[in-house]
């Protein structure tokens, strides 16, 4: 059964990493207090993508992808990357133990400005 | 040669899909419009130049271009062939300048309290709703959910359920056109308000020089444009003053002999002395089917009135209060998340008692009243963290002179349950709405009051033959009836022909012949729904 922990939360401005560029985002999952670590594409072309994270090999990261594209629903949060204007939405499933088994967040878009005054 | 333009990104391959899963995923090249940092008339040109490079190539190439929405649609109207143009970054919104208005459109602006407003059309519906708050502005009315690009919401007569404004469309006072590189049209009614000073001034920021149309055909065709008579950049929007709506929701009986008058007489508080006489809002959502046992309710009357917003204390302004269920638009994703789990379809009685709960979780089993701002009322149906897959969701919208609302939903509810009994269960909700008429050539609120009837379900493969029967049952009714542009095709020649008229229909086509004078143009900006309808 899946089970919602967290929707529509803001993970705070994403940072893009050292080498390698990979991105990590830290998770504080209120309701189980398990912190988990994304990893995303490194040249993901969908800069307003949907991702969906998988666990990793190693049983610690998420390994993230955007196989849906362009799946943005607008939100206002800080710039960051890979999403450039920060996330949208976050979306955790956990299996019945609380151990988290995926993740889904979308990228914000760009703020809205004016026009000019002529 | 593509396109080439320092503000054009191509991604080749990209991944398109509609929020509900209800089309087949496309692959297609998505041209997206990526302004560099500059000044604000620098992006606006970037906008322009890249825009036009794209159309430049799709129509020297024959290339169909779709203009990507917000994918909410059901039908395949939004979907893409092979190119899609995505104007997702060009995000503005800015009162219109008074130089652009004729005195006398000032002061019945400014008598009615309207303001209107610039607005780029690739923007959704919620974001117009935030901003506009931030200014202290309301759209005047909104669809039933706000995920739709303002361009996307229009073309497909995205209504909402307001009996005094009409459809969102009705609210359009002016739409900026681009039909070519270096040719756009800005339309607006004869009696428009608008001066040729809006139009080159538009021309210029973009670069594609704009010619001010002030034609009462052509502004009744793009109001309503299905996305075939060009791009869609701006629209110009009456908003008013912002305001709150203050919802009451009373659940009813199937043997509540008080809920299916209000269909024919839309007088709520004849069904429950707490709704308002007159709302700004009147819809019903419905169970398909008797519940079990039956002192489940049955029906839920939904009336909403807007009141001045001056910051009262208890009014949700956040669209995220998951308690904001006033339609069937989280119906669907909640619906899907219960029946993904190996349960067979659709014959398992167990369904009807999910449907049951799933209703009374959304709606209640009292009365409930809740006051929040149209960005929040309307705001994001819970979709994030549903996975459709392998399941699909479909949704037909019938709609039909309200005059006929009661015996066109009793026909509906009846063929529902003939069907069910013969083994084709349907798996879903039931929303009404009422809203008032339109004058654009293909609104669905075409009639004096229309009821739009809603069936949003899980797709089986017995779903096709249900909408059939219903189909038939409403012909056979002697209810005319119309299909939503968002939803299933149901708009056949035919259709349109008994709902619309002659009339419409070729005004219509006439309007789009005007706009996109050559065959090979149109075919640039034609759908697989346009065919379908007999319209192109």
């Amino acid at each position: 059964m899946k089970q919602r922990l967290e929707r529509g939360g803001v993970v705070g401005p994403a940072r893009a990493g050292g080498a390698g560029r990979l991105l990590a985002i830290l998770l504080l999952l209120s309701g189980c207090g398990q912190v988990v670590a994304i990893k995303v594409a490194r040249h993901d072309p969908n800069p307003s993508g949907y991702y969906v994270c998988e666990p990793a090999e190693d049983g610690k990261t998420f390994n993230c992808k955007s196989d849906r594209a362009f799946h943005v629903y607008d939100s206002e949060l800080a710039a960051g990357e890979p999403c450039e204007y920060g996330i949208a939405n976050l979306h955790v499933e956990t299996n019945w133990r609380g151990k988290v088994t995926r993740i889904q967040f979308s990228c914000a878009v760009a703020p809205v400005g004016e026009f000019p005054k002529e | 040669m593509p396109p080439s333009h320092p503000a054009l990104k191509i991604h080749k391959n990209a991944h398109w899909r509609d929020v509900h899963h209800a089309n087949d995923a496309v692959r297609c090249t998505r041209y997206e419009l990526t302004p560099r940092t500059g000044t604000t008339n620098e992006q606006l040109l970037d906008v322009g130049g890249a825009l036009g490079a794209v159309l430049e190539f799709a129509i020297d190439e024959g290339e169909p271009l779709r203009t990507g929405g917000g994918r909410w649609s059901l039908s395949s109207i939004g979907r893409p062939k092979s190119a899609l143009l995505d104007l997702g970054n060009h995000r503005r919104i800015s009162a219109v300048p008074t130089t652009w208005l004729t005195p006398e459109s000032q002061a019945s602006s400014a008598s009615a309290e309207v303001t209107p407003m610039l607005i780029a059309a690739g923007m959704t519906v919620n974001v117009v709703h935030r901003e506009l708050a931030k200014k202290k502005l309301a759209l005047k009315t909104s669809g039933a959910s706000d995920g739709q690009t303002f361009a996307g919401a229009i073309a497909t007569g995205t209504h909402g359920a307001d009996l005094n404004v009409g459809a969102l469309h009705d609210t359009v006072l002016a739409v900026h056109l681009v039909v070519g590189p270096d040719r756009s049209f800005l339309l607006q009614a004869s009696t428009g308000g608008l001066t040729e000073k809006a139009a080159e001034t538009l021309g210029r920021w973009f670069g594609i020089p704009c010619e001010l149309v002030s034609d009462d055909q052509l502004i009744r065709a793009a109001r309503v444009h299905l996305g075939s008579l060009g791009v869609v950049l701006h629209v110009i929007v009456e908003t008013v003053p912002l305001y709150y709506l203050e919802r009451r929701v009373t659940p009813h009986q199937d043997g509540d002999l008080r809920w299916r008058p209000v269909l024919s007489h839309r007088r709520p508080n004849a069904a429950d002395a707490g709704h308002p006489a007159s709302p700004d809002f009147l819809s019903l959502i419905l169970h398909p089917y008797l519940p079990h046992p039956e002192n489940e309710p049955r029906a839920w009357l939904n009336t909403m009135r807007k009141l001045p917003f001056t910051g009262q204390t208890g009014v949700i302004t956040k669209p995220s209060d998951v308690s904001l269920k006033s339609d069937l638009a989280d119906f669907l994703p909640g619906i899907v998340h219960l029946f993904e789990h190996d349960l067979e379809l659709p014959r398992n009685p167990i369904l009807r008692a999910i449907t049951s709960s799933q209703l009374r979780s959304i709606y209640g089993t009292t009365v409930s009243t809740k006051r929040a701002l149209p960005g929040a009322m309307f705001g994001p149906p819970d979709f994030l963290g549903i996975d459709f897959d392998p399941l699909r969701g479909a949704s037909a919208e019938y709609v039909f002179n309200a005059t006929q609302a009661l015996v066109g939903v009793e026909t509906i509810l009846q063929t529902l349950a003939t069907q069910a009994s013969a083994g084709n269960q349907y798996l879903g909700g039931i929303g009404i709405r009422f809203v008032k008429g339109s004058n654009a050539w293909l609104a669905l609120n075409a009639k004096q009051t229309t009821c739009f009837v809603e069936l949003q379900s899980l797709y089986t493969d017995e779903l096709p033959a249900i909408h059939s029967a219903v189909a038939s049952a409403l012909t056979k009714a002697s209810v005319p009836y119309a299909g939503h542009w968002g939803q299933w095709a149901l708009n056949t020649p035919a259709v349109l022909r008994s709902y619309w008229g002659e009339r419409a229909i070729t005004q219509w086509k006439k309007a789009r012949a005007t706009l996109l004078p050559t065959a090979k143009l149109r075919k640039i900006f034609a759908s697989p729904i346009l065919a379908a309808a007999g319209l192109g």
